[in-house]
C-alpha cells in the first residue's frame, strides 16, 4: 500500500493527473470524514475536502517523501477546516441545527434515504447527536477527537498532523471526550 | 463528595486501552463503591462507542471527478509520456508512421538510382558508380566506422570499426578484415531502428525519461 502511494506521489510530482486520481480514490473517504466531523455540514464538508485535494496537488512539490503522504494530506485538510470554522459567524451553526428539516446532517439523510427500522434510526439519532455535540467543542478539541477516531492513526501520527506534542494530543482527546460526555448526559436528563 | 481526579484520567486511559494493570485494579475497586464515578465511567464508554461508530461517513458520489475537474491543466508532455507508457504497441505504430512521414523516410531511397554515399572516416575508398559499388582496396585501412548507402561494398582492405551497408550488400574479400560489427540494412523498418539507435531522434527520450 505504502509503496503504491509512494509511486503515485512520484508520478504526480512529474505532473501525472491520472496518478493523482488514484490518490484521491484512496484517501477521499478519510479526508471527507475528517472535514465532515469537524464541520457537521455535508455541503461545506464536500467543498473543503475537495479544496484539500486540489491544494495537495498544486503544492505536491512541497511534500517531503521522507514522511507519510497521509499525514501531510490530513494536515492540509485539518488546517483548511479550522480556517473555515474560524471564519464562520457563530450563529450559523445554531441555524443549521434547528433547521433539521433541511436534512443537512449526514445521519438523518441516510435514515430517510434507506427507510431504516426503528432501532437503527435510534442509533442514527444518537450519532447525529454526538456529531452535533462535537460542533460545540473548540476547534482544537474537534481535530484531536476526529483524528483519534479516524481508524489506524497512532498518537504519534496525530501529533505530526496537528504539529503538537503527543502529550498535548492526549490532553486534548481527554478534555474533548470529557466535554462530550457531560453534554450528552445533560441532554439525556 | 468530589472524587480524586485521577479516576477520570484512568477512565480515559481505559477507553484508549492505555491503562496500567495497577491503575485498572484501582479504578475497578473505586467504581464498585462510588456510584458517581460508576455512572461517569458508563457514560464515557458510551461516548467512546458512539465516536467509533462512523461507518457511514463516506465521500459523496462523484467526488473524485469533481476534484480532478478543479485541477490546473496537465502539461501536455506528461500526458503524452503517460500515454506512451500505457500503450507500447500503439506507440510503436505511431512512431513508425511519424518516422515514415518525416525526413527519415525521404532519406531512405529504395532504388539504386540514388547516388552512392560513403562515410569512411577519411580513408581512400574507390567508388564505382557504374556498378553501384564501393571498394576498400587491399592495403587500405579505414580507421573507424564505414557507412555505405545505396550501394554494395567490397572490402579487401581493413576496417577498424563497424561496417554498415544501407540498401546494399557487403562482400568481404579473403584479404579483407572487419574489426567491429557489420550489418546490412535492407528494409525501411531496419532503417528506422538504425536511426533510432543512432540517437539522432528525440523520440528515444520519450521512452527513457519515464
Ligand atoms: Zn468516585
Amino acid at each position: 500500500m505504502d509503496i503504491t502511494v509512494k509511486r503515485l506521489v512520484r508520478s504526480v510530482k512529474k505532473g501525472d493527473q491520472k496518478a493523482f486520481e488514484e490518490l484521491v480514490e484512496i484517501y477521499k473517504d478519510k479526508v471527507y470524514h475528517i472535514v465532515y466531523r469537524m464541520l457537521g455540514n455535508v455541503h461545506e464538508a464536500e467543498d473543503i475536502a475537495q479544496e484539500a485535494f486540489v491544494r495537495a496537488y498544486i503544492h505536491i512539490e512541497r511534500f517531503n517523501e521522507a514522511h507519510k503522504f497521509s499525514t501531510w494530506l490530513y494536515r492540509i485538510a485539518t488546517n483548511l477546516t479550522i480556517d473555515r470554522i474560524r471564519k464562520k459567524k457563530p450563529d450559523y451553526y445554531l441555524d443549521a441545527e434547528l433547521g433539521g428539516g433541511e436534512g443537512l446532517t449526514l445521519y438523518s439523510q441516510i435514515a430517510v434515504a434507506e427507510q431504516l427500522p426503528e432501532e437503527k434510526i435510534e442509533t442514527f439519532e444518537l450519532q447525529d447527536r454526538i456529531q452535533k455535540e462535537i460542533l460545540h467543542l473548540p476547534p482544537k478539541y474537534r481535530s484531536a477527537i476526529t483524528l483519534k477516531y479516524l481508524e489506524e492513526l497512532s498518537l504519534k501520527e496525530i501529533s505530526e498532523i496537528l504539529q503538537i506534542p503527543v502529550s498535548t494530543v492526549k490532553t486534548r482527546i481527554h478534555r474533548g471526550r470529557e466535554a462530550l460526555r457531560k453534554r450528552l448526559k445533560d441532554l439525556d436528563c | 463528595m468530589k472524587c480524586d481526579g485521577k479516576y477520570s484520567t484512568y477512565m480515559h486511559k481505559w477507553v484508549d486501552e492505555e491503562i496500567e494493570p495497577l491503575e485498572k485494579i484501582e479504578l475497578l475497586q473505586h467504581v464498585k463503591s462510588c456510584s458517581v464515578c460508576k455512572g461517569k465511567f458508563e457514560e464515557l464508554k458510551n461516548v467512546d462507542q458512539l465516536l467509533h461508530n462512523h461507518h457511514h461517513i463516506k465521500a459523496p458520489n462523484g467526488f473524485t471527478s469533481k476534484v480532478i475537474n478543479q485541477l490546473p491543466r496537465e502539461k501536455t508532455s506528461s500526458k503524452m509520456r503517460r500515454w506512451f507508457k500505457h500503450h507500447p504497441l500503439l506507440t510503436a505504430a505511431v512512431l513508425f508512421l511519424l518516422l515514415m512521414s518525416s525526413s527519415i523516410y525521404s532519406e531512405w531511397g529504395s532504388n539504386k538510382s540514388n547516388p552512392i554515399s560513403v562515410s569512411a572516416n577519411g580513408a581512400q575508398v574507390k567508388i564505382d558508380q557504374e556498378n553501384g559499388k564501393v571498394i576498400v582496396p587491399e592495403g587500405e585501412i579505414v580507421k573507424g566506422d564505414l557507412v555505405v548507402r545505396n550501394g554494395d561494398v567490397e572490402i579487401a582492405g581493413k576496417v577498424e570499426g563497424d561496417v554498415t551497408v544501407i540498401n546494399g550488400n557487403q562482400y568481404l574479400a579473403s584479404a579483407g578484415h572487419i574489426a567491429g560489427e557489420s550489418q546490412e540494412i535492407h528494409k525501411i523498418t531496419e532503417w528506422v531502428w538504425y536511426r533510432l539507435k543512432d540517437g539522432t531522434s528525440t523520440v528515444k527520450e520519450w521512452f527513457t525519461s519515464e
